[in-house]
This record gives C-alpha cells, structure tokens and sequence, in this order.
C-alpha cells in the first residue's frame, strides 16, 4: 500500500494543469520546436514526399522515423495515410492490418465485376544468404461471386562453409464465395502453411511443420443504427497438420473453427471499436509416426478495443484494452500431452487538457498482468503485473517551448515454482522525468536544454524457500544536455552542444556492491556546414568526450577514456545526374587509469592510445529516373599502442579496403508492371599485423568477393 | 493568457517540483559495504563487451552479474539505439509448432529477464559452475567495424560443469551481434541474430540461446 500511496505525488501535475485553464487563444506555430530534428528522414524515396513529417508525427505520438516507415510500407503520402487512417477511424499503425483484413473481405467490394491479379517476385542476394519470394494475389469478383487467393512462397538458402541448409515457407489462403446479400455471404476456404527446412549437416535433416484447413466460412454485416456497424464471422473445417522432427510438433487431425468479429458505435461525442476472437480446434494428435494416440484442445481468445470521448474537445479521453487467453496442446514423449497456456490482460487509460497542439497536459495510467505456464513443465509458471502512469505535458509561454513528462511505472514478475522447493520475485519500480526547453532567439539562433532523470529499482524476493534470488539493485542516471545552431546566412550554419551523463550502477547486498560504479560523461560537440560553391557543401563534426568510471569500493580500478573526432564531408552535385561525396573520418581515444596515489589525488596514466581513420568516396550516376550506378570505396586503419616504460609501442594495426560497385534500377515494364532492384559487387581485403616486442607478425590477409543485389518483378495484368 | 494565470501556473510548477524532489522518489538506495568480489565490468570494445557478457553468465547472477549483463546491451531511452535479439527461422517456427507464443520485439527488458531464468535453469543443479566460451564463426565472413559500429561472428557454447567429469551442454548457436558506441568507454550490443547450429545435438542440450530465451 504504502507504495501504491506513492502514486499520490502524481496527481499534482493534473493539478496544475487544472491550474493552467486559460481563455482559448490564436493556435502557434513553433518550427523552432523542430529545429534539431533528424532532416535526413525528410529526404524522399520511392516518388514519397515528407513534408510536415515531424509536425505531424509529433501530433500522433509517433516517432518521425516510425511515421516515416509505415509511409514507405503501405506507398502512402503522409496525407493519403492519415486520411485513410481517419476514414477508417482507426490509428495510422493499424492501416496495414485493416487493409490486409479487408482484401479478404467479400462483403468489401463494390464494384459487380472485378478481376484483379498482382505477381511479385523478388529476388535478395548477400554474402552468405539468398532469399527467392514469391507473392500471388488474385481477386475475382462476378456479381454475387467472388473468388479470393493469396499465396506467398519464399525459398532461403543460407551457406555454412560449403554446405548449404535450405528453408521452404508457404502460406496460401483461398476463399470462394457466394454474397447473398450486400450483408451476408457463404463461402469455401482453404488456408495451408507450411515451413520445411533441410541441412546436410543437420540431425534434423528433415525438419517441417505443415498446417492445412477447409472451412465453410460466413460473413454478415451489420448496421443497427447510423452509430453502429459490425461484422461477425464465422469459420467452421476441418484440420490436418503434421510435423517432422521437429522436437515436440506432433500430427493433428481433426475439427476446427472459430468465430471473430468487430463493433464499432460512433457519435461526435463518442467512437468505441471492440475486436474479439475465438479460434480452436479439438483434435486427434499423436506424434509423428507413432501409433498411440491423444485427445488435445487448443483455444485461443482475444478482446481488445478503445474508447475514445470527447477527441475534439479541450477535455478528452481515451481507453485501450486488451484481453487474451491462449491455450495449445500438444504430443511430447515423455509425459503425454504437454498443454501451454498463456493469459495477458492490459488496460491504458488516458485524459487530455488541451487548448491547442502547444498547450495540453495528458495524463494516462495503465495496468497489465500476464501469466504464462506450460503444464507439464511447472518451472515455467511466470506472471507478470504492471502499474504505471505517466504525465505529458507542454506548453508555449513567451516564445518559450515548454515539453515535460513524469512517469512512475510499479511491476512485479514473479517465478514461483524455479525449483522443488520455490523460486523467486521481482518488485520492480522504475520512474523517470524529463524536461525539454527550446527557443528561437534573434531570429538566427535557437537554443535547446533538455534534462532527465531516471531511477529503475529491482527489489527480490524468495516465493518458498529458494536461496540464491538475484541482487537487489538500482540504476541511476541524469543526463543534461545544451545545444543551440546558428545560421547567420543560408549558406552557413553551425551549432555546438554540451552534455553531461551520470550513470550510477548500485547492488545493493554486500556480496554484490564490490563493483558498484559510477560513469561520469562530459561531451562537446561543434559542427558546421558551409556551402563553398553552388553545388559543393562542406560539412564538419568535431566531438570531445570524456568517459570517468569511479569505482565506489575499488577507487584503484577507476578509468578515464577520452576520445576525440573530426568527421569532415565534402559533398559535390556535379550536374543534375552526378552525386560525388567524400567523408573523412578520424578517431584517437587515449584511455587509462585515473586513480590516487600516495598523496590522495587522482591522476591520470596512460595504458593505450586507439587511432581509427576512415576515408570513403561514393560517387552516383543517375542517367535516367529508371537507372543509376554507384561506386563507392572505404578504407579503414585501426591502429593501437600501448604504454610502456619506454613510452608508447605499436600493439596493433590492421587495413580494411573495401569496394562497391552495382546499379539501381526502378523501371515501368509498361503499364501493369514495375522493376525495382539493385546489385552489387562487393570486395574487401582485411590485412592484421600484430606486435610482439616492438616487432611486427603479420597475419595472411583476407579477401571476400561476392555478388549482393535484390529484385523484385511487380505484375499486375 | 493574462499575467496572472502565467504566474499561478509557474508558481505551481514550481511547487510541484520542489515537492517532488523531496519525496526521495529519484534519490537511489545506499548499498552496504562490500563483502566479496564481484565482476569489473569492461565495455570499452566490442570484444571486452562480449568478454563481461560471458563474464556475467559464468557468475550466476551471483555477486553482479545481473547488472553486468545487461548494461552489456543497448538501452533505447539513455543510447540512442536500442537492443533487439532475433530468432533463427527454424526456432521460430519450432516454437510456434509448439504454441508458444514469440514476443514481436525482444528488447532490452526481456533481456534483463533472460538473464535470470537462464542462470538459474532448473534442469542445472544448484552447484554447477557455468563455462562461456566465445569463438570466432568462420562462414559469415570477416568482422566488421567502424569508429561508431562494429559487426562481429561468432560460435558460443555455454556449458554447465557439475565436476571435472561431469560436464553437460546448456547453450550451442551461432550469432551475429551488431554493436554501437553509445560513449567514449562502452560498445553496446544492439542486435544479436542467432543462429542455430546446423550440427547441434539438441538432445545433448546443444539448444541455441534464441531458443532459450523463448522457451518457456
């Protein structure tokens, strides 16, 4: 309780939001928020724009890359994305799943006549695997009739040495169908998956697991009101599957079935969406080959779903939900059937204040447990229960960008039975705070602090009598960090930051604090970009770090690393077809010991001295929007010394070159088909010299030469 | 926004923090002065890394090996990147043949549980001492790295001896373990691509460490 009682410190944010109702105001525009953002994922791809990438996704909830992913993914513009997202009131992660749910869906189609068929093939080559796929998707829709299949078979070869091991995966599911009405429709479908894989090597020569099903199937749709809509469907087969030494898969035969289906209850104050499964099969399984046979069940259950109330106004709410219970059956040699069970139930609650994009407060609590346990393997029985809330926060106040977040999350995982006699608990609690605060100053200058603070604790229990439970411990970390750019004319920019880490890893029981340690980091950064000529850009980082490692209990075992970098780019666009880019990348780090002496003050004392160099040249051609040709060259030397009473000695030095040279392609095979695909030659030659007294043994060195390339062969007549 | 709701909210914020702060929420436990040996960790290159990783599985999650293991990985909310395992197909597929459920991201968390379960295996009696052996996976080409990442192959082998004579196989596999400096004295693993061993004796206990983790 007295825990639980901590939670209470949390409602004083929401009570200082309560504090912060103000008049509605003009909505603000801050691009200053954004002004460190990764520009790089705004680059296009593919015929994709992403403007108002980060605007956006900071207005889902998402991370720019993420948002930036699922964009290339379903080759959807940000806008198209989000618009389908809404149209189907759905979040923009679930796009995928509903387009995919949907393509199967009979009761979908509009049109009376459809004949649809796409083919793709690709084709992905690397150095010590090759992946063939292949994906069929053919719709046929004839008024009342529809016909539906999609087959995916991918081949992958992977060498060890000169053997190669070979794995074969099929899914393939096909519906047939008769829609009765614009709501209901009968059908025939035949889902088969299966996955073989063969190695000359291997004790499993033969391994496969395959999995048919013929079901009847039935689709209804529903619409009781002009708020509500919803789908039941039903399936009801039979079940074959058999596996192959495949330790523990175990042939089924028998009934199988289930039952899904979806509500959705919409007003303007309201949008509730509920999903729910149930899915099983009773069947007859004995292992492969073996004459005895067992009665086994499985049955899986899901419900999930949210609430959504009140989403355009300045106070809103939003639930999700989950709850799923699994339960598999199989054949194992020793004890009979081997029954595995697994149960997850999950509730996130969040409420928002909102006056505009740049000023809210959210407030979200959420609550999970979970148990899993296989029933002929007790030892296995593990539960899990979560607790947690966390407070998001912004505000916009004088120019000043204000973003903050507190979270406090309480868990407890729990082994009880890891031996005869008991087993073990986990009490954790982990809270963490961060703030940030940006601004544009003078027009050319913008300024960003950001702190956090962050403490996981991990407190364990015996459950019995169980005598060697984990050690308690926590983690401790802050980390601050200042930056600011500067961009006095289009053609210059620069910005610099500082930043200091402190790590404190602390055991708690006496057997375990000897190592305790903490590491204090302090960086420094400077970069600069200057556009020398109309179409040459020079581009530099220079960092400074330096990495303290205290010892709280061995203060003669404490470490300083220092390292230091300039990363130099010069990029030139020659022309509209020609790309030529340089990067120069240099690395010393210096490290040793930094521990008392006789006097009691820390010094510093050298032991070695890493230097890593880089140097890559990359140029691109680009004839033609349909092919380009790269090459590009890397050469890498590390180098290492050592400290010695004679001063330093080479240790170490190794030569890594490399090359690259292949084309992309991306051309219209007329107007049903598309290519896509690069390749490439690849070689490297590594060379290893080592030291033993100062006198140097080279090793034999190494090349690789190989062929990388993917292809992919898009039909759709 | 008038100026006095302005100053009510920042006076409120103010209070909120200074109340905060004086509830010890953030303010760490003070451990108890030490009483053994315990692991010195060593992160400050990709093969020390996978020196302290095996370091901490040979210890049992005695002394601190727990906290020494996983600060071995990537942490997405203080490096930047964080750490994600993959299974081999085949175990992937093995273990959906037998119901279990596969998490759809094995991150870092996961991890920290792995660790425990793995240490503190049933089947293992209580006075077996762990044996971590790394070696160098020939048939995926040269290691790879860079000032920032590096890409390492590797065989391992984990062994569990209850005497001289008696020695058992725990965990046998490949993998492919990507790295990423997060600071100037720590690699940190942000991938681990496992691989199962094409020879392996399953009944021998030669199970892969992605097999492991998802067994349950």
């Amino acid at each position: 309780m007295t825990r639980y009682a901590r939670l209470a410190v949390l409602l004083l944010p929401v009570a200082v939001g309560l504090a912060s109702q103000v008049p509605a105001g003009r909505a603000q525009v801050p691009d200053d928020r954004y002004a460190f953002a990764d520009t790089t994922l705004l680059r296009d791809t593919l015929g994709l724009r992403f403007d108002g990438l980060f605007r956006l996704a900071d207005s889902l909830g998402l991370t720019p890359d993420t948002l930036r992913a699922y964009s290339i993914r379903h080759r959807m513009s940000l806008a198209r994305l989000v618009a389908f997202a809404d149209s189907i009131g759905m979040p923009v992660d679930s796009v995928g799943p509903v387009l995919w749910r949907e393509r199967f869906n009979p009761l979908s189609a509009r049109r009376v006549r459809v004949t649809d068929f796409v083919y793709t093939s690709s084709y992905d080559l690397r150095q010590t695997t090759s992946d063939w796929d292949n994906l069929m998707d053919f719709n046929l829709v004839r008024g009342p009739i529809f016909v539906r299949s999609q087959t995916n078979v991918g081949i992958q070869r992977q060498q060890y040495g000169d053997e190669t091991s070979v794995i074969n995966e099929r899914n393939s599911i096909n519906e047939g169908g008769y829609r009765l009405s614009p709501d209901l429709s009968l059908g025939l479908q035949v889902t088969s998956n299966g996955y073989e894989s063969s190695n000359p090597r291997s004790q499993i020569m033969d391994a496969k697991d395959l999995r048919n099903e013929v079901q009847l199937s039935t689709r209804t749709r529903q619409r009781p009101s002009a708020a509500w809509t919803s789908e039941i469907n039903a399936l009801a087969g039979v079940l074959d599957a058999n596996g192959k030494s495949f330790n523990g898969s175990s042939d089924k035969q028998g009934w199988s079935g289930g039952v899904n289906g979806r509500a959705r209850y919409q007003r303007p104050w309201i949008a509730a969406d509920v999903n729910a499964n149930l899915n099983g099969n009773v069947s007859t399984s004995r292992l492969p080959g073996s004459p005895t046979e067992f009665g086994t069940e499985d049955l899986n259950t899901t419900v999930d779903g949210t609430v959504g109330m009140f989403s355009t106004s300045p106070l809103s709410t939003n639930m999700t939900y989950r709850i799923q219970n699994n339960r598999t059956e199989s054949v194992t040699d020793s004890s009979g059937i081997r029954r595995f069970e697994t149960a997850n139930s999950s509730v996130n609650l969040s409420v928002r204040l909102r006056q505009d994009n740049d000023r809210y407060i959210t407030v979200s609590p959420r609550w999970g447990t979970s148990r899993q346990v296989t029933a002929t393997n007790t030892s296995s029985l593990t539960t899990r229960d979560d607790l947690g809330l966390s407070v998001t926060g912004r505000y916009r106040l004088a120019g000043w960008n204000l973003d903050g977040t507190f979270t406090n999350t309480l868990s407890n995982l729990e082994y009880p039975t890891r031996s005869t006699t008991g087993g073990y608990g986990d009490d954790g609690h982990t809270r963490a705070i961060n703030g940030i605060i940006s601004r544009r100053l003078w027009s050319r200058f913008v300024l960003k602090g950001e702190g956090r603070v962050t403490l996981a604790s991990s407190r364990y229990y015996p459950v019995g009598v169980y005598p060697n439970p984990p050690s308690n411990r926590d983690t401790y970390r802050q980390q601050f960090r200042i930056d600011g750019t500067y961009e006095p004319t289009t053609r210059f920019t620069t910005g610099a930051g500082i930043e200091v880490i402190r790590n404190h890893l602390i055991n708690l029981p006496s057997a375990a604090t000897a190592a305790n340690n903490e590491l204090r980091s302090y960086k420094a950064e400077w970069r600069w970009t200057y556009k020398l000529l109309p179409g040459l850009t020079a581009n530099q980082i220079n960092q400074m770090s330096a990495d303290y490692t205290y010892f709280d209990f061995l203060r003669s075992s404490n470490k300083l690393v220092l390292d230091y970098r300039i990363f130099t780019t010069l990029s030139a666009v020659l022309g509209p077809h020609t790309l030529i880019r340089l990067d120069h990348d240099t690395r010393t780090q210096p490290s040793g010991l930094y521990a008392p002496l006789a006097d009691g003050l820390e010094y510093f004392s050298q032991n070695d001295e890493g230097r890593n160099y880089t140097l890559r040249a990359m140029i691109n051609y680009a004839p033609s929007p349909v092919f380009s040709l790269r090459v590009q060259s890397d050469y890498l030397a590390v180098d290492r010394f050592g400290q010695t009473a004679e001063g330093q000695v080479r240790q170490r030095e190794s030569r890594a070159l490399q090359f690259t040279g292949g084309m992309i392609v991306n051309v219209p095979l007329g107007p049903k088909g598309q290519l896509i695909g690069d390749l490439s030659r690849n070689y490297r030659s590594d060379g290893l010299t080592t030291f033993a007294n100062g006198i140097p043994q080279p090793s034999t060195p190494s090349e690789q030469d190989y062929w990388t390339g993917r292809v992919e062969l898009k039909w759709a007549p | 926004m008038g100026a006095l709701n302005r100053h009510r909210l920042l006076l409120a914020m103010g209070a909120g923090l200074i109340l905060l702060s004086g509830c010890d929420l953030f303010r760490p436990a003070t451990p108890e002065p030490p009483s053994g040996s315990a692991i010195i960790p060593s992160y400050s290159s990709p093969s020390s890394t996978l020196q302290t990783i095996a370091n901490a599985i040979e210890a049992k999650g005695q002394s601190n090996g727990q906290s020494v293991y996983i600060d071995a990985f990537a942490d997405t909310t203080s490096d930047g990147a964080g750490f994600h395992a993959f299974l081999d197909p085949v175990t992937e597929a093995r273990m959906r043949s037998l119901g279990i459920t596969i998490p759809q991201d094995w991150d870092r968390g996961l991890e920290d549980t792995f660790y425990g379960k793995f240490v503190r295996r049933p089947q293992v009696p209580s006075s077996a001492v762990y044996i971590f052996q790394w070696s160098i996976d020939q048939t995926q080409g040269n290691d790879d790295s860079t000032a920032t990442d590096a890409t390492l192959h590797r065989e391992y082998r984990v062994l569990a001896a209850v005497s001289e004579t008696d020695v058992g196989t725990i965990a046998r596999g490949f993998v492919t373990l990507s790295f990423v400096k997060v600071s100037a004295s720590r690699w940190a693993v942000r991938r681990w691509q496992d691989r199962e061993a094409p020879d392996a004796d399953r009944e021998k206990g030669e199970v892969s460490m992605g097999e492991r983790r998802v067994e349950p």
